[in-house]
């Protein structure tokens, strides 16, 4: 059997031998495909949402322009030293706030939960109160908002989806996780600086 | 400060990534398993351009349900089920189909001096028996002698049963020497 | 659920809530207020904020937790706050918060010093937030206090140590490693940027530039 056994040896070693191309764009082929399925859990989906080109416009209340069918949570900071984007990628820190005058500064939590039913904020600025603060709608479908004044500090914080799931902003930073079990976002607003 | 080479992001980082937003984290998991599964899918299938369709497919649907993939450390075990199934579908849809002539397609190595029967004949017979083989046959022979896993590997990507896979492997090595002896012992 | 409107919560910021501390401590369960109640008379008497440990306590509670666990959080909260303070030497509030979840996050007091050493009469509750937000991202904390020592030692804005953790931030999405993220963005600064040889604090990180990065 020496002989059948070589046979089936040789058939092994010309497949192993084959070396296949594939055509040079289907890399490219597989990420357009894979960037326009929809957002497969309605909270996620922030980063490509983040490093899209977009502007961010600093007003005190902000007024963010989203695209359409995106998830995403800001925090906009009411900064007066905003440099004009140069790339097309926000300029604006995630979860950070450089005042230019030390009083209080307005910010606008944004998140994106096109089928919820009610989303609410809870944290710090509102001693973690059952249901927190509820977001309302804005203009756009699915999109949750409130604006919450914040003094010089460091607040945790963390979104309640339809009264039962918690959810951290994925645009934030997060705290270590150890505390309850969960990681919070964290917004830090400092002090004015000159 | 110690200046260390970057070392390949483990796919289960990469899959929290693309679960925690970043869609462009994806692309570096297709880089590294379209080189690693395009043969299987081209055997499997007997044409590169249909083997390109499945494995796009199954990238797609593994981007789809990477929510479930529950072993993130796993994705190319978990993803490769998904391309075993893209395979059985592929073929069963096709049916039977004229096999396309693998080797203009696929670059051969150069053949070693001590193999001179690895000749653009011999491997396109070689392409004959292996599409001549019942699927489910090929699909265990290649799994486990030109993919090389283990039956548990096999067993897991394809839902089947050890025992049922080594009679399948057994089986199309029979038949694999049964159509090719001649025309290897003419080589000779 | 009470709703909140931005007023109220405007008020309930800038008066410190003194008042409502009482009112606010009555959704814990009995135990926990105790214990509560005698570590905000502690944290009175050596004058670090009490917020923080009032915060923790109401965030177990939100989120159920048992007792025993709100109250070792609560306490080791209050730890912090308190060794924060001491490496700090005094400062603003936002400023222990900040350097107690740095501490929190892994970095060792030893840091916290060497910033206010360096940066004695500016307020550091931006950088230390920073260090605090890199460690939680996966940079071992070795390297993200060197990192933000090295950017304290110059004329570094707020704006700057942003943007070293936002460029940290997108460099590891990118895939870099967080152990290396940071030292590709603070090149060119002075190569006498080190962190103390102080040990440091135990925390999550395996400590050291040698180790790998962290699992995020």
């Amino acid at each position: 059997m020496h002989e059948s056994d070589e046979v089936i040896e040789r058939v092994v070693t010309a497949l192993r031998r084959d070396v296949v191309a594939f055509a040079p764009d289907f890399d490219a082929r597989v990420m357009a495909l894979v960037r326009d399925e929809p957002r497969a859990v309605p909270v996620r989906g922030i980063w490509a949402w983040m490093t899209r080109p977009r502007t961010v416009r600093v007003t005190p209340i902000g007024a963010l322009a989203l695209a359409a069918g995106l998830a995403g949570v800001v925090a906009l900071a009411a900064r007066n030293d905003a440099p004009a984007p140069t790339s097309g990628v926000a300029q604006a820190p995630a979860g950070m706030v450089i005042p230019a005058s030390s009083s209080t500064q307005m910010m606008e939590f944004v998140f994106v939960a096109p089928s919820a039913s009610s989303v609410a904020i809870v944290g710090d600025f509102n001693d973690w109160e059952e249901g927190g603060s509820p977001m309302r709608r804005k203009n756009q479908p699915g999109v949750w908002t409130i604006t919450i004044p914040l003094a010089p500090g460091r607040y945790h914080y963390t979104f309640v989806v339809d009264g039962t799931e918690w959810v951290a902003d994925p645009l934030a930073p997060r705290t270590i996780e150890d505390d309850f079990g969960r990681p919070n976002s964290v917004i830090t607003v400092g002090d004015a600086t000159t | 400060m110690t200046d260390r080479t970057a070392a390949a992001t483990p796919d289960s980082v990469l899959v929290r990534r693309v679960l925690d937003g970043d869609v462009e984290a994806y692309a570096q998991l297709v880089v590294r398993y379209r080189g690693r599964y395009a043969r299987f899918a081209t055997h499997m299938l007997g044409s590169v351009e249909d083997a390109e369709e499945a494995l796009q497919d199954a990238f797609v649907r593994a981007y789809r349900s990477l929510a479930r993939c529950e072993d993130p450390e796993r994705f190319g075990s978990w993803l490769f089920r998904i391309l075993v199934n893209r395979c059985r579908t592929a073929g069963a849809r096709r049916g039977r189909r004229e096999r396309t002539i693998v080797h203009d397609e696929i670059a051969l190595r150069d053949a070693a001096e001590d193999h001179p029967e690895e000749s653009v004949a011999w491997r396109e017979e070689i392409g004959r028996a292996l599409d001549r083989l019942p699927t489910d046959q090929r699909e265990a022979f290649l799994l486990k002698h030109v993919e090389d896993l283990s039956y548990e590997e096999i067993s897991a990507a394809t839902g089947v049963g050890v025992s049922a896979l080594k009679m399948r492997v057994k089986r199309a090595c029979d038949r694999l020497r049964d159509q090719l002896k001649e025309v290897y012992s003419a080589r000779e | 659920m009470k709703r909140l409107g931005p007023a109220v919560l405007m008020l309930a910021v800038l008066a410190g809530r003194s008042e409502a501390q009482d009112t606010r401590l009555a959704r814990l369960d009995s135990k926990v207020q105790a214990r509560v109640g005698a570590l905000l008379d502690s944290a009175r008497t050596l004058g670090i904020p009490t917020e923080p440990v009032v915060d923790k306590a109401l965030e177990g509670a939100a989120k159920r937790a048992p007792n025993e666990r709100i109250i070792n959080v609560v306490r080791s909260r209050f730890n912090e706050l308190v060794a924060a303070r001491a490496a700090l030497g005094g400062g603003a509030d936002p400023e222990i918060i900040a350097a107690a979840d740095a501490l929190h996050a892994g970095a060792s007091a030893q840091v916290i010093t060497a910033l206010r050493a360096q940066r004695p009469n500016v307020a550091l509750t931006i950088p230390l937030a920073v260090l605090a937000d890199l460690i939680a991202r996966g940079v071992p904390p070795d390297t993200a206090s060197t990192a933000v020592l090295a950017l304290a030692k110059q004329p570094s804005t707020d704006a700057q140590f942003a943007a070293l953790r936002d460029e940290v931030e997108r460099d590891i999405a990118k895939g870099v490693p967080p152990a290396i993220a940071p030292s590709a963005r603070t090149r060119g600064l002075p190569p006498g940027a080190r962190v103390p040889a102080a040990a440091t604090t135990a925390g999550p990180a395996t400590g050291g530039l040698e180790s790998g990065p962290r699992k995020p």
